[in-house]
Formats: structure tokens, C-alpha cells, sequence
């Protein structure tokens, strides 16, 4: 288990309007352009993962906060532990 | 749990019972993870002592626990929406 | 059956009123997205699931909600149990006061009075999961709004903030309930039918 008692993520404290431009984000990768002058997308089909349905990856048990951090913070599990920024950051 | 007093060992009922509820979530979709099954485990002992602590010492904590044959102590003050029912 | 532990899932102290802060909290009591809908969604949803990990899942979140809405109720009471008949003038709180006094009812922070409307089961696993994902979201957002209107009382904020969490983790889980519906469905059509209901209609073949 875990004994982190810096509960929070590395980047924020406590990130709700205290950081300002210190928030970083990152984006998602676009999918690769198509080659040639052809202007419809080609969509990356995943294999095992047709269309008209969604996908939630799933979640190891791993990154685990001990019971006091997990109490304060609302989930033992860091990975999930997403919290209300309020504002958007640089982008890095 | 040696030495807490009534607040600080209902706060560690409140941490521990809380890592079992999330750790449980957990193991309702993944019931074969043998990490997740330990760590519950592990939290569970603990629990169940502190709260055998807190219930010979403070009184029940659910209507199954009272002890007290002469007053239905689960009927007493403070109830957890009060103030002073919080730790 | 349900049994009732005498403490909340997280502490909540909150030792000055804001009528204010109360009329929008109150959202999450007895609103389309808040505690109760959630609770009776979810507790509803179990008796047509046919997979026991979603069974399970539906009966502890269900469960879990209900110690939300218990969290809820607290921090209204907590809110609004010393004002005064001027505090009360002066916040427009008298709209609910002249019906409630300072009891807690579930109503949104509009007004409107919680009804099953608010929430659907469609006896649908699929189906249902969305709804499910998406309740979770429609709290999350919830929470994001309350705590930009409380981010001054830290004694409001912390089991605000511990609330939204629960919503991501719950999303999550929700997430997985599909993926778990999915396992047993045909990958290229999970459409085809209803587990919760066609259990006995015969499989048409493909053309």
C-alpha cells in the first residue's frame, strides 16, 4: 500500500482558482491525416472495438492512497482522483 | 486504536470503513483481483476491531449493537447531522 | 435490506449559517441530478440486471447515495439551523421557509419538487448503463458549479469536493459494468437483443 501522505496530484495543491497558469494540460494525439488530396477522414477502426458502442479502459489495482489520504481526497485510488480545476491551464 | 479517544477512533472507523467501501466498488467488478481482495481484507480487520473499541466504550453504532439492558441507548444524542455528532 | 450505521461516510462541520449557500445545495437533496435521484435510479435499475458484478455494483452505489443524500441534508441543516426571521428576509430563503420552516424536502434548487421523472429505468442493461454514466456526469457538473459558489466556506467546500470525487469514481465503475454486459453479448451487434428480456426468443439467423 501506498503511504503517500501527499495525497494531492504533483501539480496542484489544491488547484480550484489558487494556480492559475501554473495548471498544465496536455492534448490528446489526432489521428493520423490521410495521404493524398482525398478529404474524407479515415477513421482508425480499433481492432476489437467496432463502432456504435463506447469503451472504458479498465482499472488496475494500483496507486493505491492509504485510508486517511483516501478519506480527504474521496477515492483510494490516484488514478481517479481528477479534481475541479475551474479554470484551463497552459497547454504543455 | 490504543489510546484514541471517541473522536479519534470514530474518525478511523470513518477512514477505514471508507478505503472498504471504495476498495469493495472495486472488487464488485473485479472479484477475483487478489490485490484489491487483501487490501479489503486488511482494512476489515481493522475495522472490526476499532469498531469492537468504540461500541464496549461509546455505545452502539448500528441498532443491532446495544448492550445496555437497562436503556435503549441507541436512541442517544448527538445523531450525525448534529454538530456535535462529527468528528 | 439496509442497515443504518450512526456516523456520516464523511464529516461534515459547519459552524455558520449561509441561507444562501443552502437554497442551491439543496439541489443535490432533492434535484434531477442530486442524491436522491441517483440513489433511486440506481436501486431501481438492480432488478432487471441479469450480470451479479452490475447487481452488485447498482446495490452499493444505490446504497452509497443514500449516505450522500444523508450528507446533503446535513449540510443544509447545518446551513440554515440558526438563522434568524431577518437572515431569512434578506437571503430569499422565505420562499422556502413559509412552506418547510428549516426542515429539509427534497425540491432542486429552482423549486421543482423531486419526482421519479427525474430519473429513468428502461429494463435495458445497456440502456440503463448510459443513463447511469451520464447521472454521474450530470453530478460531477453539479458539484462543479456548488464549488465555485463556496469556495470561500472550507467548511462547505471539503465534503462538497469529496462528493464530486465519488461521482468520477462511480462513472468509472459504471464504465466497467458495461464492459462487463458487453462480455456476454454478440461484439458485433450488441444491439440484438435484450438479455433483460428476450431470454427466450429464438436467434435469427443472419442473411
Amino acid at each position: 500500500m501506498e503511504q503517500n501522505r501527499n495525497c494531492n496530484r504533483s501539480s496542484q495543491n489544491r488547484c480550484f482558482y489558487n494556480q492559475g497558469n501554473s495548471v498544465k494540460y496536455t492534448t490528446q494525439p489526432r489521428n493520423s491525416k490521410p495521404a493524398g488530396n482525398d478529404s474524407c477522414p479515415h477513421p482508425t477502426q480499433v481492432p476489437g472495438r467496432p463502432v456504435g458502442m463506447t469503451y472504458i479502459p479498465e482499472q488496475a489495482f494500483e496507486n493505491i492512497y492509504d485510508a486517511k489520504c483516501g478519506l480527504m481526497e474521496g477515492t483510494m485510488f490516484k488514478d481517479l482522483n481528477l479534481i475541479f480545476c475551474g479554470i484551463r491551464g497552459k497547454q504543455i | 486504536m490504543n489510546k484514541m479517544n471517541k473522536k479519534q477512533l470514530m474518525r478511523f472507523i470513518t477512514e477505514v470503513s471508507f478505503a472498504m467501501d471504495d476498495i469493495a466498488l472495486y472488487l464488485d467488478l473485479h472479484p477475483s483481483c487478489q490485490k484489491a481482495l487483501a487490501s479489503y481484507d486488511n482494512y476489515k480487520n481493522m475495522r472490526n476491531q476499532a469498531v469492537k473499541d468504540y461500541i464496549s466504550i461509546y455505545g452502539p453504532i448500528n441498532k443491532y449493537q446495544v448492550n445496555d439492558t437497562n436503556y435503549f441507548s441507541w436512541i442517544n444524542d448527538p445523531w450525525p447531522w448534529e454538530r456535535e455528532g462529527n468528528c | 435490506m439496509w442497515i443504518y450505521e450512526k456516523r456520516l461516510q464523511f464529516p461534515v462541520n459547519i459552524k455558520e449559517t449561509n441561507a444562501k449557500l443552502a437554497q442551491d445545495i439543496i439541489s443535490q437533496y432533492g434535484g434531477p441530478d442530486g442524491e436522491l435521484s441517483a440513489s433511486m435510479r440506481y436501486l431501481s435499475q438492480r432488478y432487471s440486471m441479469t450480470d451479479p458484478k452490475v447487481k452488485a455494483a447498482l446495490t452499493d452505489i444505490g446504497t452509497e447515495e443514500l449516505g450522500h443524500l444523508e450528507m446533503i441534508g446535513t449540510i443544509v441543516h447545518q446551513l440554515t439551523r440558526d438563522l434568524s426571521i431577518e437572515e431569512i428576509k434578506a437571503s430569499g430563503f422565505d420562499k422556502y421557509y413559509v412552506d418547510h420552516t428549516i426542515g429539509i424536502w427534497p425540491q432542486a434548487a429552482g423549486g421543482i419538487p423531486f419526482n421519479a421523472c427525474e430519473f429513468q429505468c428502461k429494463g435495458d442493461p445497456i440502456t440503463d448503463l448510459f443513463e447511469d454514466m451520464a447521472a454521474e456526469q450530470k453530478a460531477r457538473s453539479t458539484y462543479d458549479n456548488i464549488l465555485r459558489l463556496c469556495k470561500d466556506y472550507p467548511d462547505v467546500y471539503e465534503p462538497i469536493k469529496f462528493l464530486r470525487e465519488r461521482e468520477i469514481v462511480h462513472f468509472q465503475r459504471f464504465g466497467e459494468c458495461l464492459e462487463a454486459v458487453k462480455e456476454t453479448l454478440d461484439f458485433k451487434n450488441f444491439y440484438a437483443f435484450n438479455p433483460s428480456f428476450d431470454t427466450k426468443a429464438p436467434c435469427l439467423k443472419n442473411s
